[in-house]
């Protein structure tokens, strides 16, 4: 497993957005923070009922958001060579990897 | 079968997922990109439970208050300056750092809350500039000095605690509530007194026991003073050049090498710095 990195940063549209990275209840969270006022939120990558793996915000509600950064983060470690693996919470033995 | 965020996902992940929202709210994460504190935002605060040993982390405004300023108006004023009633600018009053010397004499406006209402503000780092003043052709120093940005931080910590005083603030014209912090600073320590060379000051930075004393201890005038300016020591922080546009930069701990730039030395050694604090 690669380790993740506390703090990075990831560029949306011009804008530097700062990503934290957590580990909650072995679920591995991305917590975004905006340079202008958009309020900051988390996001993460989670399992669909048919096995689909998708972007969500956590809570709901920044759904659009959080399917257009997640892919950012998903490219900025795709860029470093480094395929974090995350722990589901429905498939262990599946490495959620980004 | 239930949907999140209108996706469908069995009821145990709905379940979860609503667990885990939960956990998310009370998780302290920053909140904010880097701080600059002349735009008076919000900075991670650890404040005291009323009565207990225990803390809330909380968000204030970087920028002390004081009791007098409790309207809007009196706030933009004290923090952008105003033109007074002959026509004269009146300047802003600069709040966001105490000086540990300073703060408990008599009739100073951070006494009460150096007194009562001590907090730590949690950093995991802080920028300072270091002035140089190029020769001139004539072999003299030139009158402007060239800026160097540095980033600094305390060895293997990713978090370290300064020490903060708080003030609270209900604005009377708009019934709004506001915390408002300042971080002490002390004499700067070897490392900072180089960088920092303009004023040779740093923030107090404390141990863990000094910061545990700093927010639950009931402490003398003189223990406050001298916690207030316990000076960190110089071989446990770390520094590094960084661009000098790093307030806009995708990565602003970067570390940056100016050719031109004597190297720090002791505590400072730029090439054991790790390339980010978060590295």
């Amino acid at each position: 497993m690669v380790e993740l990195e506390k703090i990075f940063y990831i560029e949306l549209a011009g804008q530097k957005l700062q990503v934290e990275t957590a580990t909650i209840s072995k679920q591995v969270l991305f917590h975004i923070c905006f340079p202008d006022h958009r309020k900051p939120f988390t996001i993460s990558r989670i399992y669909s009922f048919d096995r689909q793996r998708f972007w969500t915000s956590i809570p709901e509600g920044r759904f659009r958001e959080a399917q257009q950064i997640g892919p950012l983060i998903e490219a900025y470690y795709r860029a470093k060579q480094q395929i974090p693996e995350t722990v589901s919470q429905t498939a262990p033995q599946e490495a959620n990897s980004i | 079968m239930c949907y999140y965020s209108g996706i469908k996902v069995t009821k145990e992940d709905f379940i979860w997922l609503k667990g885990l929202e939960k956990e998310v709210a009370n998780y302290p994460f920053l909140d904010r990109i880097l701080i600059n504190g002349f735009d008076y935002g919000k900075i991670p605060v650890l404040k005291r439970t009323e009565g207990k040993e225990d803390f809330d982390i909380v968000e204030m405004e970087w920028g002390f208050l004081p009791s007098y300023v409790n309207t809007t108006e009196k706030m933009m004023n004290h923090r952008r300056g105003y033109a007074g009633a002959d026509g004269k600018f009146r300047p802003p009053l600069t709040t966001l750092n105490a000086m540990s010397e300073e703060m408990l004499k008599p009739g100073k406006m951070f006494r009460s809350a150096a007194l009562t209402r001590r907090c730590l503000v949690l950093s995991s780092g802080f920028y300072e500039w270091r002035h140089v003043f190029p020769m001139g052709k004539k072999g003299q120093p030139l009158k402007t000095a060239v800026k160097y940005p540095h980033h600094i931080a305390v060895k293997d910590r990713k978090y370290f605690y300064m020490a903060g005083i708080w003030s609270p603030v209900t604005y009377t014209d708009t019934g709004e509530y506001a915390e408002t912090v300042a971080i002490i600073t002390t004499a700067a320590n070897p490392l900072m007194e180089k960088i920092h060379n303009s004023k040779k000051r740093m923030p107090t930075i404390l141990t863990d026991d000094l910061a545990y004393e700093w927010l639950f201890g009931d402490l003398s005038e003189e223990r406050i003073s001298e916690i207030a300016q316990y000076q960190f020591p110089a071989e446990q922080m770390e520094a590094c050049t960084i661009a000098k546009d790093f307030l806009s930069s995708v990565d602003p701990t970067a570390h940056v090498r100016f050719e031109e730039l004597e190297a720090l030395d002791a505590g400072a050694d730029d090439d054991k710095r790790q390339a980010s604090l978060f590295g």
